[in-house]
């Protein structure tokens, strides 16, 4: 069959699928024949991204998501062609992929999902107690073992940040970052060595010199800081780790 | 919770844990390591243990850098029912405990509920770190 058919097949499928009612009992088994005839695109995407130390395996899974979501939410009306909905979408996944699942080393994919599963399960407990859970509570909550919980603990850490070295480059999260900034430097009023440490903060990035004045100055918890710029406590924990290391350095080399 | 003020060194009766590494930078992450571990353990809850794990870091890093050579650093863990003593030292080059009025002082303030500070005069200089656990009491 020409790609030209396929995608006549498609088109015409679409337009049958989206006609249907939401509750209608023919639904689930034509969404799986679009996502089964698109398949072949899926894998095609996922293969571009291979030998960049993401195992294929998972990023065709990824893709697949990708395909699963496309499907989900295209929409024919808008007289735009499936394929030129679903590449970016499938592409868009598996490149978000890669920025979430950056690992520094090598990790079993189970301790890779608890990760993630440990992630969330931070954020809702913290969202829901006011404060972070401690292992117990995860434990409990995940329905696994405190053990479990420990090692995927221990894993996180081997989880690789966005690299303080990363230029900051238009963090979108944060678009009003640089007038907040001024705020920050009231922590820092009153501080005996504020002199010799102002030029040093002025050396780091952003959104780590504003963790750093607020958690160490601001008296903010590390799971508020998470809220407030909206990452994780695991994320906020690695970042300040990294520039307390950093700013260490920096002052040893300046005695 | 009590609102006590912390005593300044840990109960009799508490469980001990010590660790000694040769006081090198290079040693430092298994210290860390093991430190967000205890704690983890201990149920302190996340952001407790990432405050313990940066305040034995910060605190070590100072200890090391100005340690003698081939010297050991010296971890104590004191296990309270409701903190933990975390008690670290080594032998110096300047035998002067921490100047307070730092940037790195700041940061173990922030970090712990208590620190303190200790100078045998011989060289050996100790930081004591004391956190509670707010943990599920919230």
């Amino acid at each position: 069959m020409s790609r030209h058919e396929d995608n006549a097949e498609a088109q015409a499928l679409f337009a049958e699928f989206a006609a249907l009612p939401e509750d209608s009992p023919r639904r689930p088994a034509m969404r799986d024949q679009l996502v089964t005839m698109h398949l072949p695109l899926a894998r095609h995407l996922a293969r571009r991204f291979n030998n960049r130390g993401e195992p294929l395996e998972d990023l065709t899974q990824v893709a697949m998501v990708g395909l699963i979501n496309s499907v989900d939410r295209f929409d024919p009306a808008r007289g735009v062609e499936f394929l030129s909905y679903a590449v970016p979408t499938i592409v868009g996944e598996v490149k978000r992929h890669f920025r979430d699942h950056g690992w520094a080393v090598r990790v079993p994919r189970r301790l890779k999902e608890l990760h993630l599963s440990l992630n969330s399960a931070v954020a809702e407990l913290s969202q829901r107690n006011g404060r972070a859970p401690t292992a117990t509570e995860l434990a409990s909550y995940l329905n696994i073992s405190r053990e479990e919980v420990l090692e995927g603990l221990e894993a996180a850490n081997a989880y690789r940040s966005s690299s303080l070295e990363d230029p900051v480059r238009g963090d979108e999260s944060l678009p009003t970052l640089a007038n907040t900034l001024g705020d920050d430097d009231k922590e820092l009023e009153g501080v005996e060595f504020r002199e010799s440490l102002q030029p040093l903060l002025k050396q780091i990035a952003p959104r780590e010199r504003r963790i750093v004045i607020l958690r160490f100055f601001g008296n903010m918890t590390q799971s508020q800081l998470a809220e407030q710029l909206g990452i994780s406590q695991m994320h906020v924990s690695r970042l300040l780790a990294q520039t307390l290391a950093q700013l260490r350095e920096k002052l040893m080399a300046d005695e | 919770m009590q609102e006590s003020i912390a005593a300044s060194s840990p109960e009799a009766d508490g469980e001990v844990i010590e660790v000694r590494l040769p006081a090198a930078p290079t040693h430092l992450p298994v210290l860390r390591t093991f430190t967000a571990d205890l704690a983890a353990r201990l149920d302190f809850n996340l952001d407790e243990v990432a405050d313990l794990r940066m305040a034995v870091d910060e605190a070590c890093s100072g200890l090391v850098s100005r340690a003698t050579k081939a010297t050991q650093l010296i971890c104590s863990f004191t296990l309270e029912p409701d903190a933990l003593w975390v008690i670290v030292s080594a032998h110096t080059t300047d035998g002067t405990p921490p100047a307070r009025d730092t940037f790195g002082w700041r940061v173990l303030t922030a970090l712990v509920d208590t620190v303190d500070t200790d100078a045998d005069g011989d060289g050996h200089v100790t930081v004591k770190l004391y956190k509670r656990r707010a943990g599920s009491v919230a």
